[in-house]
């Protein structure tokens, strides 16, 4: 398999998990170093808004990270590494943390209604998008 | 690991302990069904003699928390009139009602933060509060909801008034439940029955009371979301805490029983809903029903966790309606459950600048529009979005946003969504 055109079979295989059955598996998950966007978090390449991300970080265990856990009968993000991918948990409002692709590795976060989006390496924040109501509420898809 | 006398540090099978605590707790809160009768009877028992007090003669059950305040004021009355006794005349009267509750807001024995101050150290205080408490947490939703709308009823059964949603004083929503004109034969009746066949006497007819008693309401429920201040006792019984026994009837009971009233010589317990229903985020919320419902039919509406008047879910509002209700946060509720697509359309909302291409998003747009300012608490405007994936049936979700009201337009609104600029989520690569 061309590991820069990867598939959404590939990515949940790879993770374990399924995702929605009218989402085409053999779709390709293009893989950027760029801002992206998956339902209700953005993906933010820490450079774009000089981002000062937390040093450190785990490995992303083969079960991936659930990035915004929906609870019970809801859809979580799933943060699955392909190589070397850490993770710093920020857990502070909006910003939920930062994960870093390493050299030769590619991250995918995996969601089972809006598939699967893939980076290349680099250090990228997940953010939740924030609405303006009465108070400022985390958006919930 | 003990230090200085008190548990320092959690080993590995404590720590498991902890976490199957919370899990029990946290599913103990959002547990429905009639429970378990006995357990909860022994368990009140238990919690009485823990007390130093006799167990209750009478242990009776209600259907509701509503029917259950109602019924905790008659109770002494009935079991005068039922049994004869002078004794139980007097107790009827309100001062004594109120020197006969045995548990206030702390419950049966408040005096556990002293026992693990002397036994365990702050870090594992801390851990256990964790591990053991915060799960139970969630599961008190239901209760704090059931204390607002066990709030209004009291106000509405008080003034004998409620505003009228359609009404002369339309968009109201103060009192969000009706008038409930047979709560007190149909409860008075329920007690008598129970209360004969546990004195062993036939039970009789007996008239019920044309008011209720003078402070009916004052009389603080047990069980209510005292939940999570449970589940921290029985982490620190499960890790070792000793001198907690006192808390166990209490503990027993709360599992099995939604709220109840300890008195001495007398007990009122009440069902758990027999329906329960949470959003993904374990919210109290259901779109096109009660969000919990007893046995006796008393229900409580809620919206993602706010609690709505049940016309809102069972029926469907107006525009002209959400536009008049005076609650911000239900009105907001009510836009949601319309949806912001189709309340742009039947508001005749003002469209900010034109749409624009949605970025990462082909062939998609997005959309600004005003909202009047008497709609939200803050001034804001909404964006109109289109979902980057598909649903199943193919068709592509709509829905809307709020954003600052100063927003210019629809990609710095989107940008705005997740603290970029316009300029910055202009480069996103891909969307879905």
């Amino acid at each position: 398999m061309d590991q820069r055109q990867p598939t959404l079979q590939h990515v949940t295989a790879l993770a374990g998990v399924d995702v929605l059955q009218h989402l085409d598996l053999q779709a390709a998950i293009p893989v950027t170093s760029g801002l992206q966007r998956q339902g209700d978090i953005g993906l933010i390449p820490v450079g774009l808004i000089d981002y000062a991300a937390p040093a450190g970080g785990d490995q992303v265990p083969a079960t991936g990270v659930p990035l915004v856990s929906a609870g019970q009968g809801g859809h979580t993000h799933l943060l699955v590494a392909d190589g070397h991918v850490t993770w710093a948990p920020i857990d502070d409002g909006a910003d939920v943390g930062c994960f870093t692709v390493h050299e030769g590795a590619v991250a995918y976060v995996l969601h089972p209604e809006h598939g699967a989006m893939g980076h290349a390496p680099g250090t990228y924040l997940v953010r939740r998008q924030t609405e303006q109501a009465d108070d400022k509420r985390l958006v919930i898809d | 690991m003990v230090e200085g006398g008190r548990i320092g540090e959690l080993t590995p099978e404590q720590d498991a302990l902890l976490r199957e605590v919370g899990a029990k707790w946290a599913a103990a809160g959002g547990a429905t069904g009639p429970g378990d009768r006995d357990a909860a009877e022994e368990g009140v028992r238990t919690a009485y003699r823990a007390a130093g007090c006799a167990p209750p003669r009478f242990v009776v059950w209600l259907d509701s928390p509503w029917a259950g305040l109602v019924g905790q004021s008659l109770l002494p009355a009935v079991i005068a009139a039922v049994t004869g006794g002078r004794a139980a005349r007097l107790r009827a009267r309100l001062p004594r009602r109120r020197r006969d509750q045995l548990a206030g807001l702390g419950g049966f024995f408040p005096g556990t933060r002293e026992l693990f101050e002397a036994q365990v150290t702050d870090a594992v205080l801390h851990q256990v509060t964790e591990l053991a408490c915060t799960p139970a947490r969630g599961g008190t939703d239901w209760r704090i909801l059931a204390r607002e709308a066990v709030r209004d009823q009291v106000h509405a059964q008080r003034e004998l008034v409620v505003w009228e949603p359609d009404g002369e004083f339309e968009g109201y929503t103060q009192a969000q439940v009706m008038l409930d004109p047979d709560v007190r034969p149909r409860v008075h009746a329920e007690l008598v029955a129970q209360v004969a066949a546990q004195a062993g006497v036939r039970a009789t007819p007996l008239k019920p009371p044309r008011l209720l008693p003078r402070g009916w309401w004052h009389a603080q429920p047990l069980g209510r979301w005292g939940l999570a201040g449970h589940a921290m006792d029985d982490g620190m019984e499960a890790i070792g805490v000793r001198g907690l026994e006192p808390c166990q009837g209490e503990r027993q009971t709360l599992t099995e029983v939604g709220w109840w009233w300890a008195f001495r010589d007398y007990a009122v317990l009440t069902r758990r809903p027999d329906v329960y229903h949470r959003d993904a985020e374990g919210r109290p919320h259901c779109a096109d029903g009660p969000a919990a419902l007893w046995p006796d039919g008393w229900a409580v509406h809620a919206w993602h966790g706010v609690r709505v008047p049940a016309a809102l879910i069972e029926g469907a509002w107006t525009t002209d309606r959400i536009l008049r209700e005076r609650n911000a946060e239900v009105r907001r509720c009510a836009i949601e459950r319309m949806g912001w697509p189709e309340f742009i359309v039947a508001a005749g909302l003002r469209q900010v600048g034109a749409d624009e291409p949605d970025p990462g998003n082909p062939g998609q747009h997005l959309s600004l529009y005003d909202v009047p300012t008497r709609l939200y608490n803050v001034p804001v405007r909404v964006l109109l979005c289109t979902n980057a994936s598909v649903e199943r049936d193919g068709t592509r979700r709509r829905y809307g946003l709020t954003v600052p009201a100063d927003t210019p337009d629809p990609v710095t609104a989107a940008a705005g969504l997740l603290g970029l600029t316009r300029n910055q989520y202009l480069t996103i690569h891909r969307a879905t």
